[in-house]
């Protein structure tokens, strides 16, 4: 009797304690996850429709980065891994700190219960790489050749810049659209942008995605060549095109302020041979998202810029990937923003300026360059006097075009650049196919950018006159006191 | 003693009678006026795909009968002998189309077109389909086993994101007893140990169908279905 009574006391704690947990994991789930996630785990939340990539479905139990093979479910530790750190480059931010170690193993819990499918597996392989073996320089040429056999620019693009046939027909498993990675930025992949990185993507492919699994294929070249699993270091074939990919990275040169050479002849084309000497800064962009209509889903996230001048006309190079060339000029397009005065206090209001601080747009639409004057939104007009010209290209994903205007037009609504001073300048880009016009934008905050003075032989002739002139000056001070001592 | 024996004997051959086997024969047509489906225009890899590749997501024959409705019963529990199932990419399309696969049994792809293609499994539930696998093969002559997605009975939607037209359909299934229909829209299911069950048809253009039936050993059950 007594023992019964004991062991009913004891069972009944246990359930208290899971029914706390239970009820305490809820309550951090609707408080910190529902909002984007929804209350039923199937990623509907009040948040869902102003955030791309979309939240997660916890209904289909399938998630992109992890440690486990293809089609095996995530560890305890890739979930909470997630939960803590947040995923870079979307709207899932980290709750370390915020949640206790403990609160974020009850939370994961409490999610699988919102799964109709296995959330654990006795064995789960884990897909590991073990060091990167070093390769030749001529791998590179050989992952090129699987980049095209493995028939990846079909959506990554011939150059990868994510333009390939079908980049703008995918969908994942929600049916939503999603657009294959530009692999010439690096810095966005979100498994991480290492050979090592690149492996395991290529491996076990992106689940709930159509990024495939390689694995097999890759296995197999290793089997065909008599290799050992595991043995890195006659692994070669295989790593080429992760090496390949990793190639592809573009330097991220993200700055705030371009510095503007003086050369003598200004470049005519985006092609000319002087844009190689010219060091480029790139600037982020978002969406516009302060006045109707917003953009929540800005398709261009960046901005390269590079420019030069000679005294009297400034050349203005941009470059931006854009997966699609929509007929353009009628959807895509460009201006960048300057403030018609600038003292170095006051800046306008960056979306197109404010009344007491207009704007100069230099604009690019339909293959024609014009200029823009705006007060504020809903001012925005095309100037009567244009002084602006260019050129342009557009390449495998990637516009690029190019501004040319004096620096001083002596136009009341242009802005004037003077040598080493001090201008804001902001950015504007539509792309046409996203459904990106008007205010619905992408944008820049206000960057900076100086030009610099002609280089002349005083530089090194005045370093020299000063050390001659402390010297001799120091030669007669010292003479000086010598004869006053006598 | 002698008398026991007679009866148990007696039993026992009342209920092999009474658990003898029957045939299902199963005709499924269209109601109304059958639609005309374009095949599909091919844009990519014209010269291993063809200019066109036909659509087969309603094939409907002589006789208003409906082509590849995959026919099986519920409630039903059996040994299936095969434990492979193989999915050939072949000209730009998968074949078989439609397809039953042996629950726990391996699922094997292969490729005999000269380009990639890649497998890429969905579990589907309702309105809710979930990436089984998505598997690349790149080249002519490659083959693929995957062991996993067959490890629960369903049904799996196949497609391939190179080629937006290409699809599959497949039931993974834990008994013997189901059939695809042919051209004139007729399947047999044989040897069903008789018994009520719930047959059901999938079309994947033209959904879910069930109906009640009644096996009885040595007769054939005839069932019909009108879709539309």
């Amino acid at each position: 009797m007594r023992k019964s009574f004991l062991l009913l006391v004891l069972l009944s704690s246990q359930l208290i304690f899971v029914k706390m947990v239970y009820s305490d994991a809820r309550e951090i789930y609707d408080r910190k996850c529902a909002g984007c996630h929804g209350i039923e785990g199937d990623g509907q939340g009040p948040g869902t429709s102003s955030v791309y990539p979309p939240p997660r479905d916890f209904r289909t139990w399938i998630f992109k980065y992890k440690s486990t093979a293809e089609d095996y479910p995530p560890t305890d530790e890739d979930l909470s891994r997630i939960v803590r750190k947040g995923i870079p480059g979307t709207a899932m931010p980290g709750f370390e700190g915020i949640l206790k170690d403990e609160e974020i193993k009850f939370v994961i819990q409490y999610m699988k219960k919102f799964s109709m499918f296995e959330t654990e597996e006795e064995e789960i392989p884990v897909a590991k790489v073990d060091g990167i073996p070093k390769l030749e320089p001529s791998a590179v040429e050989k992952g090129k050749k699987l980049y095209k056999e493995f028939g990846c620019p079909k959506c990554h693009g011939e150059k990868g810049r994510g333009d390939g046939t079908r980049s703008q027909e995918l969908e994942d498993d929600w049916e939503n659209k999603i657009v294959p990675r530009n692999l010439t930025k690096g810095w966005t992949y979100r498994r991480g942008s290492s050979v090592e990185d690149i492996y395991v993507t290529l491996k076990i492919g992106i689940p709930g995605t159509p990024m495939p699994s390689f694995l097999e294929v890759l296995e197999e070249m290793r089997e065909d060549k008599g290799i050992e699993v595991g043995s890195n270091e006659t692994e070669k074939d295989p790593w080429s095109l992760a090496y390949y990919v990793h190639s592809l990275q573009e330097e991220p040169n993200f700055g705030t302020t371009s510095r503007i050479k003086y050369v003598d002849k200004l470049p005519n084309n985006p092609e000319d041979e002087t844009w190689s000497f010219v060091k480029p800064v790139r600037f982020h962009l978002i969406g516009q998202v302060i006045s109707p209509p917003r953009n929540f889903t800005p398709s261009v996230e960046d901005i390269l810029m590079k420019a030069v001048h000679n005294g009297k006309e400034i050349a203005i190079l941009v470059e931006w990937d854009d997966p699609t060339k929509t007929n353009f000029g009628t959807e895509d397009k460009i201006a960048i923003e300057f403030p018609i005065t600038f003292e170095g206090r006051e800046k306008p209001f960056f979306v197109l300026g404010d009344i007491d601080n207009p704007v100069n747009l230099w604009v690019f639409e339909n293959g024609e360059f014009y200029e823009g004057y705006a007060e504020g939104v809903g001012t925005l007009r095309r100037q009567i006097n244009n002084n602006l010209f260019g050129s342009w290209e557009y390449d495998n994903g990637r516009y690029r075009v190019l501004f040319r205007r004096l620096m001083d037009t002596e136009d009341d609504e242009d802005t004037t650049i003077k040598p080493f001073k001090f201008l804001p300048i902001a950015f504007f880009v539509w792309d046409g196919y996203n459904g990106e016009a008007d205010l619905k934008s992408a944008l820049s905050t206000w960057y900076y950018f100086v030009p610099e003075v002609k280089p002349s032989n005083k530089i090194f002739a005045i370093p020299i006159l000063v050390v001659l002139l402390t010297f001799t000056s120091e030669v007669i001070l010292m003479k000086s006191i010598k004869t006053n001592r006598k | 003693m002698k008398r026991i024996f007679t009866a148990v004997c007696l039993l026992l051959l009342s209920y092999s009678i009474a658990h003898g086997e029957g045939n299902i024969s199963v005709t499924i047509s269209y109601k109304g006026n059958p639609p005309t489906l374009q095949a599909f225009g091919v844009t990519k890899d014209e010269e291993v795909c063809g200019k066109t590749v036909p659509n087969e997501s309603l094939i409907i024959g002589p006789n208003e009968g409906i082509k590849n409705a995959m026919v099986y019963l519920n409630g039903v529990k059996g040994e299936i002998k095969e434990k492979k199932f193989t999915l050939k990419n072949e000209k730009c399309r998968f074949s078989p189309h439609v397809g039953f696969a042996p629950k726990g049994g391996e699922f094997v792809i292969s490729n005999d077109d000269l380009c990639l293609h890649n497998v890429h499994t969905y579990f589907i539930k309702g309105k809710m389909k979930r990436t089984g696998f998505n598997t690349a093969i790149p080249n002519k002559g490659d083959q693929i086993t995957n062991e996993r997605v067959l490890r629960n009975p369903g049904l799996i939607k196949v497609q391939c994101d190179a080629h937006e037209w290409m699809s599959a359909w497949i039931i993974a299934i834990d008994h013997p007893y189901f059939a695809v229909t042919d051209e004139n829209g007729k399947a047999e299911i044989n040897n069903v140990p008789d018994g009520e069950y719930e047959i059901v048809v999938f079309h994947e253009t033209l959904g879910e169908y069930t109906k009640k039936i009644k096996v009885e050993a040595g007769k054939i059950t005839t069932v019909e279905f009108k879709m539309k």
